[in-house]
């Protein structure tokens, strides 16, 4: 066995660990709160994708990817966007909504008219960043609001804007170079790449975690 | 190409960087939380001495609602029953010294001021400044009173039980003023808005350091029946500066429909 065919191995953590998450949530879907229903959707959406992924990547004819990554950018971008909007933030302000607005338009924009995504050498995911940094932007206005005293502490919310906010700012830096990543051989990146699986599979665990603890909670509390 | 361009040298550059930006996120998090953490004990200290304060509140209530009724039996006792007493003797024994219908009637009037002072009467029909005015007239041969009652029509809408707290607590605080303050000069103003009420007392006396913890039993009783009409009282006092007391409500529901 090869270190390729190792690493491959290893990185089917990130599916296996989404199937559990998915299984744990849909058994206590119908307890689960609304923002936690939010999560087993993403979860749901985190494992399709990289389904997607290996079979575009690996088995199709295509043997490419990467045009799947600001789509996937689109819809994380769209999935905390309901949940700080709706749930986290309590905020309904037009301002926020504006921003949330403005941000999934430069996505589509850049869906819609760049050629770059299907050419490796050429390849930049800006629709990717531009979701992670929404996300980091969520994440800093919930600690600011806290600190004001506009929304009430929240123990659960602060654990999961707390892995929200160090996973999509490893997630940010990696997509920031990811032109890089893809094109340079591999025993260069292969640092990033495992980082970038470690941490995936830390916040996956994390929010398995919040979603098993929200369904005992409600359980307990019926 | 330049050495920096080298992809190995690129690489290491950027883990470095890659490094630093998860040790930079990290310690935000763990410092954040522990700045929250903070938070949380604070608010709950807070919460804790605002319930302690909220009890302490109630049992001084349940001691001057004892202490009232102590007052009440011994005026029965040693006023009414007393006199009520000596009328059956002479009655019994035929005494031409006392007259019975002048016991009476001193009798009747005792039991009427303790009547009164249980629940004024006529309370629907009086306004608050008049309320305020009979209780001090009788006090006006011991001190130089001020009243200044103030003119807004709409304070005889109050609500019987708003009027009968307000009038509690301007006796309570002359109550004070009497047993404590050895003043001279009393000054009591009112103004009523449409929405709120304010009230005054100034006494002249030798006051007191707010300072010190301990709070009386009265000042205690002020303060909880302020916190039931949802309003705020407040008190200035200085050694040998006298006293003065402000209470006010904000309630457009102290008053009631014409």
């Amino acid at each position: 066995m090869n270190q390729g065919q190792l690493w491959d191995i290893i990185s089917f953590a990130s599916p296996v660990v989404l199937l559990v998450g998915i299984i744990v949530g849909l058994l206590n879907f119908s307890r689960l709160n609304a923002s936690y229903r939010i999560i087993v959707v993403y979860l749901t959406i985190c494992f399709v994708t990289d389904l997607l992924y290996r079979y575009l990547g690996i088995y199709s004819h295509l043997k490419y990817n990467l045009f799947l990554i600001p789509i996937f950018g689109f819809l994380e971008l769209v999935v905390f966007s309901i949940l700080y909007y709706r749930h986290i933030l309590q905020n309904k302000s037009n301002s926020l909504m504006l921003f949330i607005g403005t941000m999934l338009l430069l996505i589509l924009s850049e869906i819609a008219f760049a050629t770059k995504l299907f050419h490796r050498e050429t390849f930049h995911s800006y629709g990717k960043v531009i979701a992670d940094a929404s996300v980091v932007f969520f994440c800093l206005l919930y600690y600011w609001k806290v600190f004001k005293g506009q929304i009430p502490i929240n123990s659960e919310y602060t654990l999961l804007n707390a892995a929200i906010f160090v996973y999509y700012s490893v997630n940010l830096f990696i997509f920031l170079s990811v032109n890089f990543l893809v094109n340079a051989k591999l025993n260069f990146v292969v640092f990033f790449w495992v980082v970038n699986l470690i941490s995936m599979v830390l916040f996956y665990l994390i929010l398995i975690y919040l979603i098993w603890q929200n369904g005992r909670i409600r359980r307990i509390m019926r | 190409m330049a050495e920096w361009q080298d992809p190995e040298n690129y690489a290491i550059g950027l883990s470095v960087v890659l490094l630093i930006v998860i040790f930079l996120v990290t310690s935000i998090v763990v410092l954040t939380r522990i700045y929250l953490k903070r938070m949380i004990q604070e608010q709950e200290r807070l919460s804790k001495a605002k319930i302690e304060h909220q009890q302490s509140l109630m049992w001084n209530s349940l001691l001057v609602q004892e202490k009232e009724r102590e007052r009440i039996a011994s005026d029965l006792h040693d006023e009414l029953i007393s006199r009520l007493t000596v009328l059956m003797y002479a009655i019994q024994t035929s005494n031409s010294h006392v007259e019975p219908v002048e016991v009476l009637q001193d009798s009747i009037k005792i039991a009427r001021e303790i009547t009164h002072d249980l629940c004024p009467p006529l309370l629907q029909q009086t306004s608050l400044p008049e309320l305020i005015e009979n209780f001090i007239s009788p006090l006006s041969e011991v001190f130089a009173i001020d009243y200044f009652p103030g003119t807004n029509p709409c304070c005889s809408e109050l609500k019987n039980e708003i009027k009968l707290q307000l009038l509690r607590m301007v006796q309570e605080i002359i109550n004070n003023i009497l047993k404590h303050s050895k003043a001279s000069k009393i000054v009591i103003r009112l103004r009523f808005t449409k929405e709120s009420i304010a009230m005054v007392i100034h006494d002249n006396g030798i006051g007191f350091d707010t300072s010190q913890k301990a709070q009386g039993l009265g000042l205690k009783n002020i303060e909880l029946r302020s916190q039931l009409l949802g309003g705020k009282c407040r008190f200035k006092s200085n050694p040998n500066q006298g006293t003065t007391f402000q209470i006010y409500l904000k309630n457009c529901s102290v008053t009631q429909p014409v």
